[in-house]
């Protein structure tokens, strides 16, 4: 057998094997190495049997995953959606766009389409957005006696709009393999994503006018009489700040103003303030209350509570300087160091907060900026002690950290570094913040979305892993001109191709998931696309609206089948 | 054995849930490079670096993990219409026959990569802060020796299944929410089947 036909043969055997079952980036990784020694197989150049290149070539590979820029920002995007997954903003979400549609016809739908875009827009995750959505408006639309086949249809409809409409993780994925900018395809894909989105809507609307028994009105007492204010605030608290969010996370990429990466850290973030920020809310009106609350306080507490006090105004002082020098740097074109702190003087923070705290005390009440803060009730009062608890820790933390730096003289090894008493300030204000945080946040939720974080990236770095190691052994054995010349011989024209390889794509979409299609079989079309004269970008955006499509499509239509899972049993 | 292979279980797990982490100093450490250089215009040294290697580092070491909760994607279109026997002695010899190899490969490759930058005591070319990468690079090996041992703990698994027919309980964790939603409802519905079953019966 010729190298070429090896090629071939290692393809088709590893089709054979993908229907076998096994984890596809190990049966990958197993057969790049097992083709790749053949390949690099020379007698008069290997010392023993592992003196082969295969094994170089694995590890550069597994390094080049490893240290890929485009991927860093799928853990990052995985993250951000998990956050915003799990911190309950959906159902705040559908319930005032719910209201705030009332007045149109098919006003669930379109609130249920509009809530999946948003809430697709932040995670890019397909199945979570059909069983969220299927849990939550999908009982409320047949309630409100909707057609059941409009309603799970509306369902799954806006539920894969996730696969398209940036920052989808999908498209990373595909930029990553495809060497094709992210900012392009994301700016590619935002028109059709959200074409889509408002195509479904306006059909909403002509089905529900045409038909109104498909859709009808709600009646006015389910939903109760809502004043514009109610309204306002309801939107001010569910719908601005995510959109807000996930608006500059697109506007950066897209205006080209950060890299997907920093756009996505920001976004997680954002995502994770917002979350703190809703429990917060919750735990203040006493919506939600956590053990730390309940919990009896101890008699230091009210050191802790005055030193508490006096870290959130000096942080609060913190913040506007720091935004002042940054909206002085941002439209003054200046450079502006961070370090240096609030009013240049290193130490002055927590002696302040300490001198901030006890005034606190002496004109609690009387202050109205320090009333709002005063610790009253045990929400506040559990809240300040956090704050001081961490005030204090950072400072003995930063204190340590001289003490270390002067005496054990580390400026030898950290050559770059300089270290100066800042540290006080910076000790004092994260420790204060961090805990403050840290105690507020959800743990068990945070603990989640870290852990699905890395899972699911996992599973995809991985099969880049497998899948780059099998492409570069595939294209040494010449198997890649090999198919190359095959398709060219066939003689098509480029639209042919096009749709021959959308069919190909879409059938695949059917056992297959994005990643793999993604990952392995999209990169066999990509070096034809040149000869076609076929941009990778338009190629890159039409395998997504396809996989969506072919993910809406029978015999094998996932959301369908999430959508089935959470339904009620006679649906 | 099972208590053997959920030994092997806690111990990638734990690895991987604590180097999961390395996505907090990520986000952080982002979001202030973001700040100080699209804000303050002073750009940090190290954060470039940092991003791609907790990348990197979270990624590698959690694939042992992922491995033992099933996470790895599979194409499981023939696979699930299978009985529990067949599928574990397709997956036994897919183990010993792709798995193993591929992984060792990894690991003796690993380790002669890790030592020369360890040699050289290698730097990041990609900043001039000269971030030491020799300790990212160390992570091949383990990450691959994590994998070995959990490969061993899924070759029991298999085994056991060939002796009972079942395939053995996973331990409990966090789980996607489509699926976590999916067994609830089954939960549900188990219980709900019971409970009418009960009032018939009581009738």
């Amino acid at each position: 057998m010729t190298d070429p036909q090896v090629a071939v043969a290692m393809l088709g055997i590893f089709i054979l094997t993908i229907l076998l079952g096994f984890p596809i980036c190990f049966t990958l990784v197993a057969m790049g190495v097992a083709f790749g020694y053949y390949a690099y197989y020379d007698p008069e150049r290997m010392s023993s049997i592992f003196d082969n290149q295969i094994f170089d070539l694995l590890v550069n590979q597994t390094y080049s995953v490893m240290a890929n820029d485009v991927l860093t920002a799928v853990p990052l995007f995985l993250f951000m959606g998990y956050i915003v997954e799990r911190a309950n903003i959906v159902d705040r979400l559908f319930h005032t766009l719910q209201i705030a549609a009332r007045r149109l016809p098919g006003s669930m739908a379109i609130a249920a389409l509009a809530t999946c875009a948003m809430f697709a827009t932040a995670t890019g995750i397909i199945g979570a957005v059909v069983t969220l959505m299927g849990l939550l408006a999908f009982p409320a639309m047949l309630k409100a006696r909707y057609n059941t086949s409009f309603a799970a249809g509306v369902i799954c409809a806006g539920g894969c709009l996730g696969i398209l409409i940036p920052p989808s993780i999908m498209l990373i994925v595909y930029a990553a393999t495809s060497n094709v900018s992210v900012v392009k395809l994301y700016a590619g894909a935002i028109l059709p994503g959200f074409l889509l989105a408002g195509l479904y809507i306006v059909y909403v609307i002509g089905r529900s006018i045409i038909n109104p028994s498909l859709a009808p009105k709600p009646k006015d007492e389910d939903i109760g009489e809502v004043s514009r204010g109610r309204l306002a605030i309801m939107a001010a608290t569910s719908f601005f700040p995510l959109a807000f969010l996930i608006l500059s996370v697109l506007g950066a990429i897209l205006a080209g103003l950060a890299t997907p990466s920093e756009a996505a850290a920001v976004g997680a973030l954002g995502g994770l303030i917002l979350a703190i920020g809703y429990r917060v809310g919750g735990i203040l009106q006493g919506e939600i209350v956590p053990d730390w609350v309940s919990a009896a306080a101890k008699p230091s507490d009210s050191w802790f509570q005055i030193l508490g006090v006096g870290a959130m105004v000096v942080l609060a002082l913190h913040v506007a300087y720091i935004v002042g020098q940054a909206l002085m740097a941002f439209f003054g074109d200046w450079t502006v160091s961070l370090e240096g702190g609030l009013f240049g003087t290193p130490y002055i923070n927590s002696v302040l907060a300490l001198f901030v705290g006890i005034g606190a005390l002496l004109v609690a009440g009387r202050v109205p900026v320090i009333g709002a803060i005063w610790p009253r009730t045990p929400a506040t009062h559990a809240l300040m002690t956090f704050a001081g608890h961490g005030a204090l820790g950072g400072l003995v933390a930063a204190a340590a950290y001289l003490i270390a730096v002067h005496l054990f003289d580390f400026d030898e090894v950290l050559r770059w570094h300089e270290p100066n008493d800042w540290a006080v300030d910076i000790g004092f204000l994260v420790g204060a913040a961090g805990w403050l945080a840290w105690r507020i946040v959800e743990k068990d939720r945070l603990r989640e979305s870290v852990y699905l974080t890395v899972r699911t990236s996992a599973m995809v770095c991985w099969l880049f892993v497998g899948s780059w190691t099998f492409s570069s052994v595939f294209s040494y054995l010449g198997g890649e001109q090999l198919i190359k010349e095959w398709v060219l011989s066939m003689d098509l024209s480029p639209v042919m191709f096009l749709i021959l390889a959308q069919i190909i794509i879409f059938l695949l979409g059917w056992p297959l998931e994005w990643s793999e299609i993604i990952i392995i079989f999209v990169p066999i079309f990509l070096p034809m696309l040149g000869f076609f004269d076929i941009d990778p970008l338009f190629f890159g955006i039409l395998v997504a609206l396809n996989l969506q499509t072919s993910f809406l499509t029978p015999p094998m239509a996932m959301a369908a089948y999430y959508l089935k899972g959470v339904a009620p049993p006679h649906v | 054995m099972e208590q053997f292979i959920f030994l092997i279980d806690k111990v990638t797990a734990w690895v991987g849930k604590a180097f999961a982490w390395c996505i907090m100093i990520m986000t952080l450490g982002v979001s202030y490079e973001v700040f100080v250089r699209y804000l303050l215009r002073d750009p940090t040294s190290w954060a470039f670096d940092i991003s791609y290697m907790m990348y990197g580092t979270l990624f590698m070491m959690a694939g042992a993990y992922t491995l033992s909760r099933d996470g790895h994607v599979r194409g499981d279109v023939l696979f699930r219409l299978w009985k529990p026997k067949v599928q574990a002695t397709i997956e036994l010899t897919l183990y010993i026959l792709f798995f193993f190899p591929g992984v060792l490969a990894l690991i003796i490759a690993g380790l002669d990569y890790a030592g020369e930058s360890w040699f050289y005591g290698e730097v990041s070319v990609m900043s001039p802060a000269n971030v030491p990468i020799f300790q990212f690079k160390t992570i091949t090996p383990i990450a691959g020796s994590l994998l070995f041992i959990q490969g061993i703990a899924q070759c029991c698994r298999c085994i056991i299944c060939l002796k009972t027919g079942e395939w053995p309980r996973h331990l409990e964790d966090v789980e996607e929410m489509e699926t976590m939603l999916l067994h609830q409802q089954e939960e549900e519905e188990q219980y709900q089947t019971a409970t009418q079953g009960d009032r018939a019966g009581s009738a």
